[in-house]
């Protein structure tokens, strides 16, 4: 109630002494600190591609450009007169990283049922958890499903789909808003029906910029925010994550991924290298065949395929070139996206979204320390309420939580993907920022109530300040 | 959690087994298995070299267009390709959609593709006379590559110099160090660029011009990137490349501030990238659909979207355009052979690398010591060019490299996976002994010449 009554108040007193500066949110910190790029007009497309080489060392350029030439390769079925880029499969979803996150940025959900996903997969698992604490795969697809199979006798698993339902909402001012929310279904399945008590969550690719900079995040600055939430005792209280760190061998806390289930940007990388594309690493050693799939086993002797596929080297060099990606500055907005980013603050949303962070020691790669950074998230958990659970735990996720995903680019989209070519939230059921908000529940309830009963022009001007990011 | 799944599936299976049981009832159970059949099929595999970006457009696009139908997309470059279709891979895919010339003609002499049916009034099968798709109809030409120069106006602004507009201009002394050149023998798009420039200005002229670009460039630890974006940020000036760099209607252009230029110049080509179907595809019908597909206008359209920008090879797409600045089918451009390239391409490169890369530092103080001598007039006119030619010329001469004996020695050995390279033949070893001990000679000369023109200056 207090947060309402603050919105309504401070609403009120903008529209009456509206500010007087014109047309321009005020300068502020870079969002990636040495690691930003203004974005300039017409080159939209590319925010987030571009690479701050005066920021990196030079000696390290090579190794940038081989990450980023493997970042955008589409892999090769074994055996191939190019074992350095051979592994794809034997079951896969899609062959490049660039297939999901195209332009580096996020992927979508596929407008009806019919249609394949090309941008974002399916977590499968069952009750119980794996040796390290992590979601029990699923029998006999193991633990995301995998649409391909490489020619010669592999099958693919099968393809998920998704069949929209809507829902409306009514805003304060009468305006309303027609949702959508996802069933999954799945066909072609080829080693018959999932167990009686799977598990499932479809998972939209996110932005692959500023995975570094998350990293370099002291972990003693995000579990002091999750003790300030919790004091604060406003119904908001993050959670961390602790997920196992293959490299480490121990378990850490988790920052990336919906769920915050992966420690680092390597093993992030390395999980989708393995999941997405089947290709194996240092961290991922065998192929994902579950028992049931003889053809995915019988692979490895047919083809002569090495384990692992990717060298520890290359993986390297492609954590290098997502550690070094810039994050698009802030662009000036008008006056109502001034107005709008203290509406941001006093709805409530700032709490999680938090605006800026700070990077610590990062001996991974020492340029990325003691940036100040604007992410626009706290990377905690949060309950999200029964809207936008999955029913899948991760780790110490349970089933309603998610992490609160940066913000930083998101007014870049309609660019970089194309208008409609993009999925808010993990299943992409949003279909633009206003859609993504009425989403919110449980702890992000009151924040979005406080839009719900913003006036048409006071959402106008929240949105414009997102559009800014 | 509920259970949303099983309920298309129940339903799915219940459909199959009343279809099944009323097929067994009635002669239209052969029709109804061909049916489900044909469904099962509505999947087409596409092998290609192009970039994802390119080609989640059009797979998209054509799902779009036939939502129930699924495109599964392999992926390996010409040489790759090449071992592959061969060792079977041609039962195994429908469509074969890449710039790989070679790999098309050879796979069509073996018999590999089936016919296409095309609409030839929309697809000019020509470009100033040289044929960009097969006479005989097995692979058509899907889109067009330029070769030119990017360059950042900025960069070479700061260099006092104007735009760059032929090849020749990046030879220029003021360009030192500001020059990218794509090696022949390591960057893909680099040996087709090389051919342009030597069939555009004859062999030794255009010899001389790569060895005098090459005193502008520094190949480092080796030009392996294809992309510009040294030139985007201005730590070079110019660089000679393929044009999809640049979105169409930008390439011989004035650029907007800060943005990157580029210009074909005078004597270029465009070379085609092909389609063509298996003559054992799995999936016919579906392959003949794509190929339609990617050959229709809406198609073509997009190749000239942002992400994609290449250049269309139906003519009303270019009417549609009238913006394009680039427009292949009208120019009187180069006559470019495309099987002159793929028949002394493995010459051109052990030359490049021999003649250019290699003895690149050396060369590369004998042009400064030259460009000085140019500046203060040392020596006479005739006396420079004779040490200028000594530094442009290679071992192989005009006659000598039409010979096929010397052209066979020096071609790529088509390669299995697996198996290693086979090393190079004593002969070839020879002949490039030979060269270098040329090469090594001809740098000799020209520093004695240089050195003479220093001790008559100083005298």
């Amino acid at each position: 109630m207090r947060v309402t009554a603050c919105v309504f108040l401070f609403a009120a007193a903008l529209l009456i002494f509206p500010p007087r500066i014109h047309a321009q949110v005020p300068a502020q910190t870079p969002a990636g600190g040495a690691f930003s790029h203004t974005v300039e007009a017409g080159a939209e497309r590319s925010a987030f591609t571009h690479i701050p080489w005066d920021s990196i060392p030079a000696d390290l350029w090579d190794k940038v450009r081989n990450g980023r030439s493997l970042t955008r390769q589409t892999w090769v079925i074994s055996p191939s007169l190019e074992p350095r880029i051979a592994g794809l499969g034997p079951t896969y979803n899609r062959p490049s990283c660039l297939s999901c996150h195209p332009g580096n940025g996020r992927g979508g959900a596929p407008a009806t049922a019919a249609r394949a996903m090309h941008s974002m997969l399916v977590r499968l698992s069952v009750p119980g958890t794996d040796a390290h604490g992590g979601p029990k795969p699923e029998p006999r697809y193991g633990d995301q499903l995998n649409e391909f199979g490489i020619p010669g006798g592999v099958p693919g698993e099968g393809e998920a789909f998704l069949e929209w339902q809507p829902r409306k909402e009514v805003l304060a001012d009468g305006q309303e808003v027609i949702l959508r929310w996802p069933k999954i279904g799945f066909r072609k399945l080829a080693f018959g029906p999932l167990t009686e008590a799977y598990m499932t969550s479809a998972r939209v690719a996110p932005p692959i910029f500023g995975l570094g900079l998350l990293e370099a995040v002291p972990e003693a600055d995000i579990l002091a925010l999750a003790r300030a939430q919790r004091a604060a005792g406003d119904g908001i209280a993050g959670q961390p994550n602790y997920v196992w760190d293959a490299g480490r061998k121990q378990e850490v806390l988790g920052r990336f991924g919906w769920k915050a289930n992966q420690p680092t940007t390597r093993q992030q990388i390395a999980g989708a290298l393995a999941g997405d594309m089947g290709i194996t690493s240092d961290i991922l050693p065998e192929p994902n065949c579950p028992p049931a799939q003889a053809a995915c086993a019988a692979t490895r002797e047919k083809t002569g395929e090495k384990h692992p596929e990717i060298s520890s080297a290359d993986l390297d060099d492609m954590t290098l070139y997502h550690y070094v990606l810039a994050i698009p500055d802030a662009r000036r907005g008008d006056d109502a996206a001034v107005r709008g980013k203290a509406l941001f603050s006093a709805a409530g949303c700032a709490t999680c979204h938090q605006p800026e962070l700070k990077t610590g020691a990062f001996p991974a790669f020492p340029a990325l320390a003691g940036q100040t950074i604007r992410p626009y998230t706290d990377l905690l958990l949060h309950d999200m309420g029964p809207e936008l659970a999955d029913g899948r735990p991760d780790y110490r996720a349970n089933a309603r939580q998610w992490r609160t995903p940066p913000l930083w680019g998101i007014g870049l989209l309609d660019a970089v993907n194309g208008s409609g070519r993009y999925g808010l939230l993990h299943d992409g059921r949003a279909r633009n920022l206003l859609e993504a908000i009425l989403w919110h529940g449980g702890e992000g309830e009151k924040a979005r109530e406080a839009v719900r009963k913003m006036s048409a022009k006071e959402r106008e001007a929240l949105l414009a300040f997102l559009k800014t990011l | 959690m509920t259970d949303p799944i099983d309920r298309p599936r129940r339903r799915l299976v219940g459909t199959l087994l009343l279809a099944g049981a009323a097929g067994s009832l009635v002669p239209g159970c052969a029709l109804f298995a061909a049916k489900k059949s044909a469904m099962a099929e509505r999947r087409v595999v596409v092998l290609t070299s192009y970039a994802e970006e390119l080609v989640q457009r059009f797979q998209q696009a054509f799902e779009q267009k036939y939502p129930d139908a699924r495109v599964e997309v392999l992926w390996r470059h010409s040489a790759d390709a090449l071992a592959y279709l061969r060792r079977g891979g041609m039962a195994e895919i429908d469509v074969y959609w890449t710039p790989a010339p070679r790999n098309f003609a050879l796979l069509k002499q073996e018999g590999r593709f089936a016919r296409l049916t095309l609409d030839r009034a929309a697809l000019p099968p020509a470009i100033g006379g040289t044929a960009i798709s097969d006479p005989d109809g097995y692979y058509a030409a899907f889109e067009l590559a330029g070769y030119g120069i990017a360059y950042n106006p900025e960069a070479v602004r700061k260099l006092g110099l104007p735009p760059p507009r032929d090849w020749g201009d990046l030879a220029d002394p003021a360009y030192r160090g500001k020059v990218q050149m794509p090696i022949p023998g390591r960057v893909g798009f680099a040996p087709v660029m090389a051919e342009i420039v030597l069939q555009g200005e004859g062999w030794d002229k255009a010899w001389a011009t790569f060895s005098a670009i090459a005193a502008n460039v520094d190949f480092g630890s080796g030009d392996r990137s294809p992309d510009t974006d040294e030139v985007a940020a201005g730590h070079k000036a110019a660089r000679m490349s393929i044009d999809f760099f640049i979105t169409p209607s930008r390439r011989n252009a004035d650029p907007a501030a800060g943005e990157l230029a580029f210009v074909y110049p005078p004597k270029t080509a465009f070379n085609p990238s092909h389609v063509g179907i298996s003559a054992q595809a799995p999936h016919p019908e579906m392959a003949k659909a794509f190929v339609d597909f990617v050959l229709s206008a809406p198609a073509q359209e997009m190749l000239l979207e942002p992400a994609v920008r290449r250049l269309p090879v139906r003519r009303d797409v270019y009417a549609a355009h009238p913006e394009l600045t680039v427009r292949p089918f009208d120019g009187d451009g180069l006559a470019y052979d495309d099987e002159l390239r793929r028949d002394r391409q493995g010459l051109v490169a052990a030359l490049f690398d021999i003649a250019i890369v290699q003895p690149h530092v050396e060369a590369l103080a004998l042009w400064n010591d030259l460009d000085r001598a140019d500046r203060e007039g040392r020596g006479s006119a005739a006396r420079r060019a004779e040490i200028r030619a000594l530094l442009g010329t290679v071992p192989v001469s005009d006659e000598a490299q039409r010979d096929e004996k010397l052209r066979r020695l020096f071609a790529f050995p088509d390669r299995e996976p697996g198996k290693p390279e086979l090393p190079p033949s004593p002969e070839r070893l020879a002949i490039e002994a030979r060269w270098k001990a040329e090469v090594k000679d001809r740098l000799a000369a020209a520093r004695r010449l240089l050195q003479a023109l220093q001790s008559k200056s100083t005298l």
